[in-house]
């Protein structure tokens, strides 16, 4: 993290943001590639019973145990593709200042697709309406070789207090439909 | 040139505060202590405590410190030679004392000047002392008086001084012959008589242990307390008696006594001043005419060896370096699991074998580095004989405190969590559930409350138990101010656990007045938090007028359990090993028709509700009847049935947390890594238990 700060500064003295771009169904996104600390193939995960299938499940990477998120089912997409050989876990980490803890947390992307260095002067703000994701995960659109895509923002995609807070209710329903039943 | 201190001073503030709380505790046991041996006992360990204290404060030039503890020192002297009884009022003095001694030891170490405040304090505690002392000396002055006006002078012309140094002077690095050598030098013509026989006594000869006893005689112009100056420092840890020229006989005879030979004494006394040949001859006749129940007395001074309180060495390890080891301990686990795993793929029988042995040493590594983190509770509950007799004197009530299963083992981090619930739940239990003595009275209670701090182990949990005889819980009252505070709606209908436990919520307080030990609301909830951080659950029983007991049930450690795995659709879980009752085949135990619509069965003629995972975790696709299996399992006294795919069996879990994003998940209490790399979700299993019932509960309701 450390090392990035010098690189982050310099990035902005050049006007530039760097990204990684990812393809989720059958759209690219834009992740902040400062807090990506790799991008690992799908191995096979584990289900953490009575969750949403937003948490696609638990890996174990070098001894911690971490979850990993469904982005298509994070981002709300309503057609879904799905994952095959060219999927991949990018392992984001990040400091929660809600918690003030910081923590790693795995993405289920369709694929990598590239990494982009984005020009300042290319960023558009997002479509009032029409996305097909809800509008507080977009932060900017930026336009690359006339080609528009969603930077996402990514406080919002992965806010553990309110995936949390899901799970909690989710299990409760999990609950409840047993009883029922 | 300057020496860096530091570590020193830190190394003395924790043996201070571990001697002060021994001294805490010493004094309270003081107070109910009958039989005089013991409390003889305890008064000596004080005094090795303030002593001890007295002594380092002084290396590191601690004036205030040296100043109290020096008085409080020369009290307890006088108590420990019996001239002073030891009341509740000097006991409470005492207890002051400790209190500001450690407030002034943390004062100095930070290097900070105390405040008036507490200066004031101090210079109380030591008028306070003064004038028991003072009080003392005048009594003493009487009796010397007394006695010396009566026959019992001697004629002898020499000083004589007897000198009885422990057995373990040396063991605790002082050498009872630089004392000698310094009163050489303060004195002449110095004789000195060693008595060495106990040296070829029939006990193997321990080469760090002091046998000798000395009999010295000189001239010196000194006074007495000049002469005992000499041996300040040996002082606790010898006998001393000066007989001066013309000396009491009274300390002659006691003297003696000292010495294991009367011969040697004899002889020794004849050696050291020839005027006295005739005292030794009338001694002699003394002591063969009136010593009759006197020889079973000089057995000499009793080794401290044998002294009650038990002492077990230990070793001070920082908890950072035990956290480290035991992390790496269960990173071996699981490369061990996984070269098991390949050692069985290869098909080599010896490999195999030896993998086998590797894993048996590897488990009781496991268990022996677990231990190293227990701690017994004792210390814990010790530290609320304080707090009781504080907040109870505060309060004018009488509180007996009663405390069982002192040495019960739980985690060193469960210790240090626990202790701040517990001080909320007594406080709560002295202040709101005992009443004042005359209420009790007229209840036809006894004056005194109990008060009951208790813990055991209980199915693979461990409970801690506070109960109090008092006036119970109000649940009517508790309803109603749940209700004005809006924590729950007037239409909703509570089982009377759950109304107790509305103690718990936060800003909850039934006491119609703030008092300064509880009323404000904040407290109670601290307990519920923090005992849910360790994983823990809480439970009130309470019968009004009849007093309440709140449970506290921990898990027994939090990194390495021993776990029972299982697979439900191809997805492995564990839990507990010691929740685990027993393992069947479903189908041996029940037909499926019998247990299409309901979800019990009939197991030896009693009622087993059961789970079954498969449904729950929402998994459409069923398997077949004949291939599942029940695990039954129990906690604490809720009992049931988890239905299963497969049973893996017996298993080392290296509990792995989760992370935030399933923090408070209730059923889920972490993650395990296999041999295979593959992670096992841990479940919880009272959780999942206690969920299914409070909503099937809350269905019923609805219907």
């Amino acid at each position: 993290m450390n090392n990035a700060q010098p690189d982050n500064t310099h990035i902005q003295q050049k006007d530039e943001l760097r990204y990684l771009f990812v393809k989720v169904g059958h759209d690219h996104f834009g992740i902040p590639i400062d807090s990506v600390k790799e991008v690992i193939e799908l191995v096979e995960t584990t289900m953490v019973p009575m969750c949403s299938d937003v948490i696609r499940g638990v890996i174990n990477v070098r001894g911690s145990v971490i979850p990993v998120l469904d982005l298509q089912r994070r981002l709300g997409l309503k057609l879904t593709t799905p994952y095959d050989k060219y999927s991949c876990i990018v392992l984001y980490d990040f400091y929660d200042h809600s918690l003030e803890e910081s923590m790693t947390l795995g993405m289920l992307v369709n694929s990598v697709v590239s990494i982009e260095f984005i020009d300042l002067s290319n960023l558009e703000s997002s479509p009032s309406f029409g996305s097909n994701i809800p509008r507080h995960y977009e932060w900017k659109m930026a336009k690359i070789n006339n080609k528009l895509t969603t930077l996402l923002d990514i406080a919002k995609v992965l806010n553990v207090n309110e995936i949390n807070s899901s799970l909690k209710h989710e299990q409760e329903q999990f609950f409840i439909d047993y009883c029922q039943r | 040139m300057s020496i860096d201190l530091s570590s020193a001073i830190a190394t003395f503030v924790t043996e201070s505060k571990e001697l002060l709380q021994e001294m805490e505790n010493g004094l309270l046991d003081l107070e109910s202590e009958t039989s005089e041996e013991h409390a003889n006992e305890i008064i000596n360990a004080l005094f090795r405590a303030i002593h001890t204290i007295k002594g380092s404060a002084g290396i590191f030039d601690f004036e205030h410190v040296v100043t109290l503890t020096h008085i409080a020192e020369t009290l307890l002297e006088d108590a420990r030679n019996g001239n002073l009884q030891l009341d509740k009022e000097l006991i409470s003095l005492y207890l002051e004392t400790r209190d500001a001694t450690e407030s002034l030891i943390v004062l100095a170490a930070a290097e900070t000047e105390p405040d008036q405040a507490l200066l004031n304090k101090v210079n109380n505690l030591v008028s306070c002392f003064s004038k028991y002392i003072d009080a003392e000396n005048n009594q003493i002055i009487h009796q010397d008086a007394a006695s010396s006006s009566s026959e019992g002078t001697l004629d002898n012309e020499r000083w004589i001084l007897f000198f009885v140094p422990n057995e373990n002077v040396l063991r605790n690095g002082l050498d009872p012959y630089s004392f000698i050598h310094y009163l050489d030098s303060e004195t002449s013509n110095l004789v000195v008589n060693t008595w060495v026989e106990a040296m070829f006594g029939p006990h193997h000869f321990d080469p760090e242990s002091n046998y000798l006893s000395f009999v010295l005689s000189f001239d010196s112009d000194k006074t007495e307390n000049e002469i005992l100056d000499v041996f300040e420092f040996i002082q606790s840890e010898a006998y001393i008696a000066v007989l001066p020229p013309k000396g009491n006989i009274d300390v002659l005879k006691h003297s003696i006594q000292k010495y294991q030979d009367f011969d040697f004494i004899t002889d020794a006394l004849r050696k050291a001043d020839s005027s006295f040949a005739d005292i030794v001859k009338l001694l002699n006749c003394d002591a063969t005419d009136t010593n009759d129940p006197v020889p079973a007395v000089p057995e000499g001074p009793v080794p401290p060896a044998a002294s009650k309180i038990h002492k077990s060495k230990t070793l001070r390890v920082e908890a950072l370096k035990l956290d480290r080891l035991i992390d790496q301990v269960g990173e071996m686990v699981i490369t061990g699991a996984r070269t098991n795993l390949l050692a069985h793929e290869t098909g080599n029988e010896t490999l195999i074998e030896a993998m086998a042995l590797l894993e048996r040493l590897v488990e009781n590594i496991r268990d022996s580095s677990l231990k190293l983190r227990m701690v017994q509770i004792g210390e814990t509950f010790n530290k609320f004989k304080r707090v009781v007799r504080d907040i109870a004197d505060e309060l004018g009530k009488q509180v007996d405190l009663t405390i069982i299963g002192a040495e019960t083992e739980l985690d060193k981090t469960f210790v240090e969590k626990v202790s701040d619930p517990l001080m909320h739940i007594v406080r709560n239990a002295i202040d709101h559930g005992i009443e004042d003595p005359e209420t009790r009275l007229a209840q036809g209670k006894p004056e005194q409350g109990q008060l009951t701090l208790k813990a055991y182990h209980d199915s693979g949990s461990i409970v801690i138990e506070v109960s109090d005889d008092g006036k119970g819980l109000d649940q009517e009252k508790i309803l109603k101010r749940a209700i004005d505070r809006g924590l729950i709606s007037s239409s909703q209908t509570l089982q009377e656990k759950d109304i107790n436990l509305l103690i718990f919520e936060p800003g909850f307080s039934t006491a119609e007045s703030i008092t300064n030990i509880s009323g404000r609301g904040v407290g109670m909830d601290v307990v519920k938090r923090n005992i849910d951080s360790l994983r823990g659950s809480v439970e009130v029983e309470s019968v009004q007028g009849e007093g309440s007991t709140i449970l506290i049930r921990l898990p027994l450690t939090l990194s390495i359990i021993d776990g029972f795995m299982f697979e439900v659709h191809k997805e492995n879980y564990v839990i507990p090993l010691d929740t685990v009752v027993e393992c069947l085949e479903l189908h041996e135990v029940v037909s499926e028709q019998d247990i299409q619509d309901k979800s019990y069965i009939n197991l030896r003629t009693e009622v087993l509700p059961f789970i079954r995972l498969r449904t729950l975790f929402g998994i459409e696709e069923q398997i077949d009847h004949t291939r599942e299996s029940l695990v039954i399992v129990q906690f604490g006294t809720l009992r049931a049935g988890l239905v299963v795919d497969s049973l893996k069996g017996e298993f080392q879990t290296v509990v792995k947390p989760l992370g935030r994003l399933f923090e408070g998940l209730k059923c889920i209490s972490g993650a395990t890594i296999l041999g295979s790399g593959n992670v096992a979700i841990i479940l919880d299993v009272s959780a999942l238990i206690k969920s299914a019932i409070s909503v099937y509960e809350a269905l019923e309701k609805k219907h």
